[in-house]
């Protein structure tokens, strides 16, 4: 096998960061090595006769030719029996310990939307990204608030369907830090819409910690609302709620608006009227988004792409405030700016939370 | 011992007037009742089908060589990948042996003039016209974007043509019902007398058990798209949590058909390898019966592993461990009909044809595609591997490495007999190399890719991955371009082609024994049933440029009674 480099992992794996993922691969590789097997032998053989009895002059098939071999027949039907119930036992016990989680899991709530993650700590409350401490078990409760997802984290070799309407659990040990440069990924694997392979939906980092689970969830989850500024209060949300859609990147287009580069212009909407976008227009689109579709980003049938509810609410009056101030901060047009210049000109900060997160 | 002149009658070049010069016009096409027409305009339906879907194939690919927006934005990626599944499933795949080569060839290899039903034949003909005429609206109006799968509530809320497409797969349901209907009909009254169920070709064993999955699984569809229907127009809460649905129930739908199709579409891909092994190989088949008996395990299996689709979607752990323990017996009669083709092989008397290079091609693809289906049977391994492109990878080698590959065998096998025409067979064989060297290129990084996290469905993917994808996209470049070449030999056959004679390859099975294109009644003379795959029997004839029985004995008379016209 090639290796690519220990955080990198094998040819056929990515790294393996959690207590399954050498249980799996081993199987995985074991399988391989047996399908091989067959599968040289099969071409092999296929490859030999074709050769050895090929039509040409001087060579003769037997008359009358052979027809059947009940008993060869009978063994290579019963043979590989023996092999399948094997591999089917294997994949049983190491299904049911993916299903089945240790008591002493630390419990997160995680919902999954068109089209971004969140996470809620019942110790801390929610947090815009996926902490976890290494060799601390979880237990995620997963709920969606529109259509199916899925919760896949390929580093940790499992994966679970989320369906609205009902609670699913999931669970694992991550057994490796991750480090904020190369954090693993949760990537949606169930068709969820236009955004399903959207930055936010398809690669959201989560980050392992080598830390106990208390002094992580202080150092990297913890947030106190009324001891943040405006502007922070909005970028956690806009992370949360927002990122999916709406890019940070002055002008940027995804599925909605960028939310740097609009703010005191004038923008038109599908139905030919325009407004220029300040705070009304903000709140406007938050609560009603289908009453002004802004040209260009309308779905199939015309109407809004963008949710009015996240998380399965609709936003209260003082998250709306922290969205628009953090949106003016963008665009350097309010007091308590950061420097967009500075933002848009480093993009490794964008994936750096410990400057957001970590005060 | 016959002369010269009754053998050239009775194998040798076709009379001036065959089913192709039966009747003239465009309503003589449209209106016929005949299985050899009919087949015909299947072929070239499907066939338009699959350039679409290859079209929508390639627009999917050409997206995915870079990581970011390349040539579309995630809406019409979305769409390109669900028209290219929805369209290649139900319009291509599903009718394409079936419906085009088992329409041709099914009667004849009875010694029959037509299937039972030739009517409701020609019906279900229209009928696939109109799904697919429901499809193209649904192309150019909000195009689908939903996956080919449908899954609620997605489907039930997204804005695009839904109705149009689900109307689409209904109607051609029904096409593929009443084409099993006809089958099961035909082979359970037509056999002439001295077939009995097991001296019948193994095409026709394929083609039965695949009709009867189409016969029995296919109303579970249209009644779940009606459903799906009825919740999207009436507001009906069926599969929509927020209407007081479940969506999982919606997959069990899905998959309780969705699944037996996938036997709809490789059991009469089997079916034909078994043929071309055989007479490539000029020697009698190897354990007729247990390939017969396969083939209708397989059919019978297929009806209890749908679940093996859903095993990270929140069904019981139980379920799942059952429905794992069941998929893992499809793989033995799978594995059955591998190991008796290699053994026809041994001892045989092998003529690498361009048929033969597909049958080839198929055992080589099959046989990656069904021994990777092991991981994804096996749970654990599942659960990591479900929904990336590994499973990508697995089903694009069974259904493209092995129902597309056995359709193009299909064809160049039965080429001259539909038309009277031999292609050029070293470039048929040139091509069908390409296409294998493509389709290999194509889909093979898909397994890795799949097995480092690379998800399904996805328009923007993770850099890491970009070599794969550029790996994948080269090669649907080279697998398009060998399918091109391969169909500029056939049409050009059509013309330049060298006139053939009844039975060309030395093949045993009834439908060699009438002239090359068939008359318009299949057979002037009744054919002289024998074993389908007794070769002793026939021998090389110079003067007729093809084969024919050694010792003939010229039936009493005269052709057989006057057909009646029709």
């Amino acid at each position: 096998m090639i290796l690519f480099g220990q955080h990198q992992g094998s040819f056929n794996f990515p790294v393996q960061a959690s207590s399954f993922a050498e249980g799996v691969d081993s199987l995985y590789m074991i399988e391989y090595a047996i399908s091989t097997v067959f599968f040289v032998l099969i071409v092999g053989v296929m490859g030999y006769f074709v050769w050895k009895y090929r039509k040409r002059p001087g060579h003769e098939r037997p008359i009358p030719s052979s027809s059947h071999n009940t008993w060869l027949e009978i063994a290579w039907t019963v043979l590989p029996c023996f092999l399948l119930v094997w591999m089917f036992i294997q994949g049983a016990y190491g299904y049911l310990e993916l299903r089945n989680p240790p008591d002493n899991c630390k419990e997160i709530w995680v919902t999954a939307q068109q089209w971004s993650w969140s996470f809620h700590y019942p110790e801390e409350g929610p947090s815009a990204d996926l902490h976890l401490s290494k060799d601390q078990p979880v237990k995620l409760r997963l709920a969606s608030s529109d259509v199916l997802h899925s919760f896949y984290i390929p580093e940790f070799r499992q994966k679970m369907d989320i369906i609205p309407g009902r609670y699913v659990w999931v669970w694992f040990n991550p057994t490796k830090a991750s480090g904020f440069l190369k954090p693993f990924h949760l990537r949606c694997t169930e068709y969820c819409g236009t955004g399903h392979s959207a930055a936010e939906m398809s690669q959201k980092p989560v980050y392992v910690h080598d830390m106990p689970w208390d002094e992580m969830l202080a150092a990297y989850v913890r947030w106190d609302e009324s001891k943040k500024s405006s502007v922070d209060n909005g970028e956690r949300l806009y992370k949360m709620l927002c990122a999916g859609c709406h890019s940070k990147v002055k002008d940027e287009k995804k599925i909605g608006p960028s939310f740097n580069g609009n703010w005191g212009a004038e923008v038109q909407f599908t139905d030919g009227s325009s407004a220029v976008v300040d705070e009304n227009y903000i709140k406007n689109s938050i609560l009603e988004p289908n009453s002004q579709v802004r040209s260009g980003y309308a779905s199939a049938n015309g109407s809004s792409q963008m949710p009015a509810l996240f998380n399965g609410r609709q936003l209260n009056e003082s998250e709306i405030s922290y969205l628009i101030a953090y949106i003016k901060s963008l665009n350097g047009v309010s007091e308590e700016a950061v420097d967009p210049t500075a933002e848009a000109d480093n993009p490794a900060e964008k994936t750096d939370p410990s400057k957001a997160d970590n005060k | 011992m016959s002369t010269v002149s009754e053998r050239q009658e009775l194998f040798g070049h076709a009379p001036a007037k065959n089913y192709l010069t039966a009747g003239s016009g465009i309503m003589s096409w449209l209106g016929t009742l005949d299985h050899k027409r009919i087949g015909v305009m299947y072929l070239i339906g499907v066939m338009c089908a699959f350039a679409l879907g290859g079209f929508f194939a390639l627009m999917v690919r050409l997206e995915l060589l870079t990581p970011d927006e390349y040539i579309m934005s995630e809406q019409w990626y979305n769409r390109m990948f669900t028209l290219h599944g929805a369209v290649m499933v139900f319009v291509f795949i599903i009718p394409s042996i079936p419906a085009a080569l088992g329409n041709f060839v099914l009667p004849m290899m009875l010694g029959a003039k037509d299937v039972a039903f030739p009517r409701l034949n020609l019906a279900s003909f229209y009928l696939w016209m109109f799904g697919t005429l429901f499809f193209l609206i649904s192309i150019f109006t909000h195009s689908l974007d939903t996956g080919w799968t449908f899954y609620t509530p997605y489907s039930v809320r997204t804005s695009s043509a839904v109705l149009y497409a689900t109307m689409g797969v209904f109607i051609l349901g029904f096409s593929s019902i009443f084409t099993g209907l006809n089958f099961i009909t035909t082979v359970n009254t037509m056999r002439p007398p001295g077939m009995t169920w097991f001296k019948m070709p193994l095409f026709l064993w394929g083609i039965y058990a695949t009709a009867i999955i189409q016969v029995l699984a296919t109303p579970v569809l249209a009644i779940t798209v009606l459903l799906l229907m009825a919740e999207r127009v009436f507001g009906l809460g069926v599969f929509d949590p927020s209407l007081g649905g479940d969506p999982v129930l919606f997959q069990h739908f899905f998959w309780f058909y969705s699944h037996p199709a996938v036997y709809i579409m490789i059991l009469p891909a089997m079916a034909i390898i078994s043929e071309l092994i055989a007479v490539y190989s000029q020697k009698k088949i190897f354990g007729y019966e247990f390939i017969a008996y396969s083939s209708i395990a397989i059919a019978l299996l297929s009806f209890i592993v749908w679940g093996h689709h859903m095993f990270t979607s929140g069904q019981s752990d139980m379920a799942i461990l059952v429905f794992s323990g069941l998929t893992f017996t499809v793989a033995v009669p799978s594995a059955v009909k591998v190991f008796n083709w290699l053994a026809t092989l041994y001892k045989g008397c092998i003529s690498l044809t361009t048929p033969m290079l597909y049958a080839l091609s198929f055992i080589f693809l099959f046989g990656i595609g069904g021994l990777t289906g092991l991981p994804l049977g096996t749970l654990s391994t599942d659960v990591h591997l479900h929904d990336t492109y590994f499973v990508v990878a697995h089903f694009h080698y069974v259904m493209v490495g092995g129902t597309l590959i056995a359709f193009l065998g299909g064809i160049f096998h039965w080429w001259p007999k539909m038309f009277g025409r031999m292609y050029n067979d070293s470039l048929g064989r040139i091509g069908a190399i390409i296409v294998f060297c493509g389709f290999n290129l194509t889909f093979f990084p898909q397994f890795i890719m799949g097995s480092r996290g690379m998800p399904r469905r996805y328009a923007r993917y993770d850099p890491d991955f970009q070599v794969f994808h550029q790996l994948s996209t080269l090669g649907v470049l080279v697998l398009g371009a060998g399918l091109l070449f391969s169909t500029y030999i056939l049409i050009h056959s059509l013309f330049k082609g060298k006139k053939c004679s009844g039975n060309p390859w030395g093949a045993a099975t009834l439908e060699w024994q009438c002239s090359s294109p068939p008359p318009h009644h299949n057979f002037d003379h009744k054919p002289l049933f024998a074993e389908p795959y007794d070769y002793d029997q026939l021998e090389f004839d110079e003067d007729v440029e093809g084969y024919v029985f050694k010792d003939v004995e010229i039936p009493e008379s005269k052709p057989a009674p006057e057909p009646q016209s029709v």
